[in-house]
This record gives C-alpha cells, sequence and structure tokens, in this order.
C-alpha cells in the first residue's frame, strides 16, 4: 500500500466529515502515526480497511469531545467552473439530493466512489457482506438519482 | 441522468483543498525511522524492460532458431511438418516460468521489491508475446507457399503451439519442478503427436476441419487462461508455508 497515495483520501475522507482543512489534517496525521504505531495494523491484506477505521474513529472522537452537529452542506463545494448551465444545475440538485441522505448514505458514496475504496473492505468497514455493499450503493444511487429528477421537475 | 454522470460531479463536488503538511509529515516519519521511503515507482512498460532483460539469453536465441527453422521447412515445401515445429516454441516460455522454482529462488522473490508473481507474469507475457508475434511474422512470410488460406496456416501454427504451452503449463504448476526435463519432453511429445497425426487421420488439414482447429485454438486459449491463473493464485501461498 503506499502511504502517501493513502493520505490524499483520508485526508480527503476527513475533510469531508470535518469540513475544516487543518483538522481533516491533524487528523490525517494522527491516523498515520497510529496506523504506522501498532504492529497489528500491519496485516498486508487489512490496511486499508484499518486505516478507514482508525479515522473513523478519530472523526468520532473529534464529534463527542466538541459536540459538533455535522453540516453537510457546507463541506461541498460548488466549483465555479466554465461550464454549461444544465451542469452548474445538475451539481447544485446533487448537493442538495446528498443532504438528504443519511451520514452513512454519504459516506459510502464518498468511499466508493470518490475515494476509490474497494467493496470488500467497504464490506468489512460495516460488517456487511460484499452484496449488500452492492445492493446499497446501488439503492443509494437510485434515491440521489430520483432525488435529482424531482428537483429538476 | 445516468449513474455515471452523477458520480462525475460527485467526484467534481468533492475536491478538497490540497494538504499542506503531508511532505513535511512524511519527511518527519522518515527521519524518525518510523518508514522507509518506496522506492520510486515505475511504470508497466519500464516494468517490462527491465524484465525483457532477465529473461534467458538463450530462450531468446532458441526461438529465434526454430522461427527461421520452420520458415526453412515451409520454404523447403515438405508438407505439414513445420506445423509440428511449434510445440518446441513452448520450451522456451514453460522454462523461463519455471525458472524461480527451479533455482530456488521463490523465497528470495516473494520478498523482493516487485512480487514473484509480477514478475513471473511479466516474464510469461513477454516470451509468449514475442513467440506469438514471431509465429505471426512466420505466418505471413510462408503463408504464399501453401494452398491454404492465412487464416488456416495461422490456426495449424497456433494450436500445436498452445497445446504444448498448456499440458507444459499444467505439468510445471502441479510439479513445480526443479528441472526443465519434463517439460521439454512434453513439448517434444506435441511435436511428435502433431507429426504423426496425419497418419491416423490424413483429413486433418482439410478444409472442412477448419471448424475444428478453430473451436480447438479458442478453448486452448481459454484453458491456457485459466491454468496461468490458477497458477498465479497458488503462487500467493507463501511457499515456505
Amino acid at each position: 500500500m503506499n502511504l502517501e497515495e493513502q493520505y490524499d483520501r483520508i485526508y480527503k475522507y476527513l475533510y469531508f466529515r470535518l469540513h475544516d482543512q487543518h483538522t481533516a489534517e491533524d487528523l490525517t496525521q494522527e491516523t498515520f502515526l497510529r496506523f504506522i504505531g501498532s504492529r497489528t495494523y500491519q496485516d498486508e491484506n487489512r490496511q486499508l480497511q484499518y486505516l478507514y477505521t482508525i479515522a473513523r474513529n478519530l472523526c468520532s472522537q473529534y464529534y463527542r469531545d466538541r459536540m459538533i452537529v455535522f453540516n453537510f452542506d457546507e463541506a461541498l463545494d460548488i466549483p465555479q467552473l466554465e461550464e454549461s448551465e444544465q451542469s452548474l444545475l445538475e451539481r447544485i440538485s446533487l448537493t442538495d439530493a446528498l443532504q438528504k441522505l443519511s451520514q452513512e448514505e454519504r459516506e459510502m458514496l464518498l468511499l466508493r466512489y470518490v475515494n476509490g475504496v474497494p467493496v470488500p473492505v467497504i464490506s468489512r468497514l460495516y460488517h456487511i457482506s460484499r452484496f449488500s455493499v452492492y445492493r446499497r450503493l446501488k439503492r443509494i444511487l437510485k434515491k440521489v438519482k430520483v432525488e435529482m429528477e424531482g428537483e429538476n421537475g | 441522468m445516468d449513474n455515471d454522470r452523477i458520480i462525475k460531479h460527485l467526484k467534481e463536488i468533492c475536491r478538497t483543498p490540497e494538504p499542506e503538511e503531508k511532505k513535511a509529515f512524511f519527511q518527519g516519519l522518515e527521519e524518525r525511522g518510523l518508514i522507509s521511503r518506496h522506492p520510486e515507482a515505475i511504470n508497466h512498460g519500464d516494468f517490462l524492460l527491465r524484465q525483457f532483460f532477465y529473461v534467458g539469453k538463450w530462450i531468446w536465441l532458441l526461438s529465434a532458431v526454430l522461427l527461421l527453422l520452420i520458415t526453412g521447412i515451409c520454404y523447403g515445401n515438405t508438407g505439414n511438418y513445420p506445423f509440428a515445429l511449434t510445440p518446441l516454441l513452448a520450451v522456451g516460455i514453460l522454462a523461463e516460468t519455471g525458472r524461480s522454482f527451479r533455482w530456488k529462488m521463490a523465497e528470495l522473490e516473494y520478498t523482493a521489491r516487485f512480487s514473484l508473481r509480477s514478475v513471473m507474469l511479466a516474464r510469461m507475457f513477454l516470451v509468449g508475446v514475442v513467440e506469438t508475434a514471431g509465429l505471426m511474422l512466420v505466418v505471413l512470410v510462408v503463408r504464399p507457399w501453401f494452398s491454404y488460406s492465412l487464416i488456416r496456416v495461422f490456426l495449424y501454427m497456433m494450436v500445436p503451439y498452445l497445446a504444448a504451452s498448456l499440458s507444459g503449463s499444467v505439468y510445471e504448476r502441479k510439479t513445480r519442478s526443479d528441472n526443465s526435463w519434463g517439460s521439454i519432453i512434453i513439448c517434444f511429445l506435441s511435436s511428435g503427436l502433431f507429426a504423426a497425426a496425419p497418419y491416423f487421420l490424413s483429413s486433418l488439414y482439410e478444409e472442412r476441419f477448419t471448424v475444428i482447429w478453430t473451436v480447438a485454438f479458442i478453448l486452448l486459449i481459454f484453458s491456457l487462461f485459466v491454468s496461468v491463473r490458477r497458477w498465479i493464485c497458488e503462487l500467493e501461498e507463501p511457499v515456505w508455508n
């Protein structure tokens, strides 16, 4: 596993849970320090799972300590690129649709489609079967699609 | 909107500012001896090029001599015998693939920078591609000296080669032999079998059998893929266990 490559992904994951660049980076570093410091995390097949588990636990700890209520809307960025109006509208309605998802559903989408975490790793993270992961992802995407189509009329 | 478009938008929405302390963090870890920086990653092309020079020179020599011999015999117009020589080409790929076990290097290669699996696959791929390309070239060169169509000459050349490669790979996988004799004997037996086949089935090279040759070719490709896949999967079990 390439640690430097994973650093970016863990950072992205934490950023979208915390919406604070410096906190996300601090917790990313803490994740890696704990990962490297623990011998039990050196099992070749489970490294990615351990990384995300540490990151998730650190994030939950951070929330608990500060009693923060996460606002997903703030974390999302609608880039002001030169793009068609339709594309911009689609992104805005996607952002709205994402807000209507549960924390776990958003996290799953982020892990699978943004961070490219393999399905077997996600299944171990959530303690569900691989088929359940596939089913849930399909269902979440469908839900997002329905929400978006509903918004666009 | 389709799922691909949603995922594309999702990726764009989820852009984050660049981490600022990443470089310093990894540098710090390295200085404290907590990690050793991996060697520079290399792309597949460079990796294959490196492996190319590790493939035994005698394999390239043997392949070149055999290809020239097949072309020469075809030029001499000696019937269907040249086709029976192609199984001998498989000696090269089989010998190269089993080399790590033959020289008791497998354990060492498991712990090296590149996994044994990648090294074996790369060498198998290189020798296979070069030999197949060589055979294709021979097919194109010798085709005018036969009354067969291009596709038939191709099938007559490839099927014996693939048959020998398949039986040799199964043998190597099952035995993990410490010498090449088994594979060499298998290749010679395949060669003999294809040389003798027209005596038992005189119509073997007739046009009506082309479908059977084609089916055999497809089946052999599929079986060879399965066999190599199994072989590679078995490599994942550390040999010292």
